[in-house]
């Protein structure tokens, strides 16, 4: 399937029910199909040799390659993977009904001792396969201290959901696929540092804390983003020059664009939070 | 004056996009089409001197807005010949006033819980749309730096902030600094003690720092000259 940004777009912001149902169907019969491949590919790495494991891994790489073109289109920025990701809201807004989530396929192809078995190397399987990269990359996302107890900014869930998806680059304020054998960092758009510094935020339990950082309230604060692109912006609201090169002027205003909106979404979120604490006392 | 780079543009509530109008406080509604000092008289009663040269040497209000897809972000634009002077608006289900607005604002000094009432603070900008940082003028109120940021941000070294809160008296943890200008003034409060005590400190010698004895009339005056295009290196804070 191939469809254009000009059509994506006009699909994303026009809610076109009838088109995006055709789409969920095709990626449902896609993700079908995929999904016996990495259920056969889970029984296999059970069984089978560390020899054979290369070949297999080839071979679910080309598949996914072969097959990302779906994912790529709902994934090309944080805030429309948050919309159309099959679980998420726009999909069950509109009434159809979710596909089976391949979020949840991933996770629970990525038990600790598949790792283990390939001790340096990393090996994700979702959406895509990754190969040659270190595990700590994989999930080596920054922490937050919460009530005393460090957490993981983005959980591993959410960095599996966005692998192998497009992102918005930030130079040419395009949308660009995932560059393959690398995996893809998420960056809160509006960043952790100034979600815990927003009025009532440390008033709330650490579960709730939590779920906000963690964006289970779905906000749509996460976007995919190469490693060197979201180690230049940081915690940085106003990200304008990437190694001494300025960031796409239109990027760069329609990012604070979203930060204000996800920065009011955000508050919204803890005020309901606060209230329905003190409710309860 | 430049255009701005907001696709709603309103002098007046009129001009207001239907579907905004649930979006903003009814008292900024209705106060459209006069002054700033009449658009906020609580703000400009605490910050007098600001307010008169906002009202004097800058343009009638006008209020800017950003659909996005599920918030509208709404400001209130006040300009001259070549910059932009942006009051980011509260959401309109912040409370405004009461025990949840003051609780949210306690670290303050009363006078200025103005800053964060009906806007989150302001900056003078020479884009044609607001930032998300700045200096000059007082932080947005999650911006606000605490001390490892503050020292960060000013390229100081422990030992320089270290002096700095031997220097206060009170724990780092709480010290939080709300303006930082360009001239390296900087002006903290204390989130643990909550006194409304106020610090001023420059990056150039954090171990002299001063009470400030009167945190409005002191604010009100840097602001006052900063907006009347003094240059924050021309103000004195300590006298």
């Amino acid at each position: 399937m191939n469809l254009s940004l000009e059509r994506y777009r006009d699909i994303v912001f026009r809610q076109d029910k009838s088109t995006i149902e055709k789409y969920f169907q095709r990626l449902n019969r896609r993700s079908a199909q995929y999904d016996d491949d990495v259920r056969a590919f889970d029984r296999q790495i059970e069984t089978e040799s560390s020899r054979r494991l290369a070949g297999w891994k080839a071979d679910l790489q080309n598949f996914a390659v072969n097959n990302s073109q779906d994912h790529y289109y709902f994934g090309m920025a944080g805030f429309i993977a948050a919309e159309f990701l099959p679980t998420d809201r726009l999909g069950l807004a509109l009434g159809i009904t979710p596909l089976p989530p391949l979020v949840n396929q991933a996770n629970r192809l990525i038990p600790k001792g598949l790792f283990s078995r390939v001790s340096d190397k990393g090996l994700y399987l979702g959406e895509r396969v990754f190969v040659g990269q270190e595990v700590s990359h994989l999930f080596g996302q920054a922490g937050a201290v919460i009530n005393g107890k460090t957490i993981r900014t983005v959980p591993t869930d959410v960095s599996a959901r966005f692998q192998g998806m497009g992102y918005l680059d930030p130079m040419t304020n395009t949308f660009k696929s995932a560059p393959i054998n690398q995996t893809l960092e998420v960056d809160h758009i509006f960043p952790v540092k100034e979600i815990m510094r927003l009025p009532r935020f440390k008033k709330l339990t650490t579960e709730q804390q939590i779920s906000i950082i963690h964006d289970r309230v779905d906000i749509g604060n996460f976007q995919p983003l190469p490693k060197t692109f979201n180690a230049s912006k940081g915690s940085k609201l106003d990200w304008a020059t990437y190694r001494q090169n300025d960031v796409n002027p239109a990027y760069e205003r329609d990012l604070i664009n979203r930060q204000i909106e996800i920065e009011n979404s955000i508050q919204r979120q803890i005020n309901l939070f606060y209230k329905a604490n003190r409710g309860a006392k | 004056m430049m255009e701005l780079s907001y696709p709603y543009i309103c002098k007046i509530q009129s001009e207001v996009p239907r579907e905004a109008l649930t979006h903003i406080d009814q008292k900024i509604l209705d106060r459209m089409g006069g002054s700033f000092s009449e658009l906020f008289p609580e703000f400009s009663r605490v910050f007098g001197g600001a307010s008169r040269a906002i009202d004097k040497l800058w343009s009638p209000p006008k209020l800017v807005l950003q659909k996005g897809l599920r918030e509208w972000a709404a400001y209130i634009v006040v300009q001259s010949e070549a910059e932009n002077l942006f009051f980011m608006l509260q959401p309109e289900f912040m409370e405004k006033e009461g025990e949840l607005f003051d609780e949210d604002y306690q670290m303050l000094p009363e006078s200025w819980k103005e800053l964060y009432r009906w806007f989150n603070s302001f900056c003078i900008t020479q884009k044609n749309y607001c930032p998300m940082n700045w200096w000059n003028t007082p932080f947005r109120f999650s911006a606000r730096l605490d001390l490892d940021d503050f020292e960060q941000e000013g390229g100081l070294s422990r030992q320089d902030t270290e002096r700095f809160v031997e220097s206060v008296g009170l724990k780092r943890s709480g010290l939080t600094c709300f303006l930082l200008t360009e001239n390296g003034d900087a002006l903290f409060v204390s989130e643990e003690e909550c006194d409304g005590r106020v610090f001023h400190v420059n990056t150039k010698d954090m171990g002299i720092v001063t009470e400030i004895k009167d945190p409005k009339s002191s604010l009100d005056q840097y602001l006052e000259h900063y907006l009347s295009g003094g240059k924050p290196e021309d103000y004195s804070f300590i006298g």
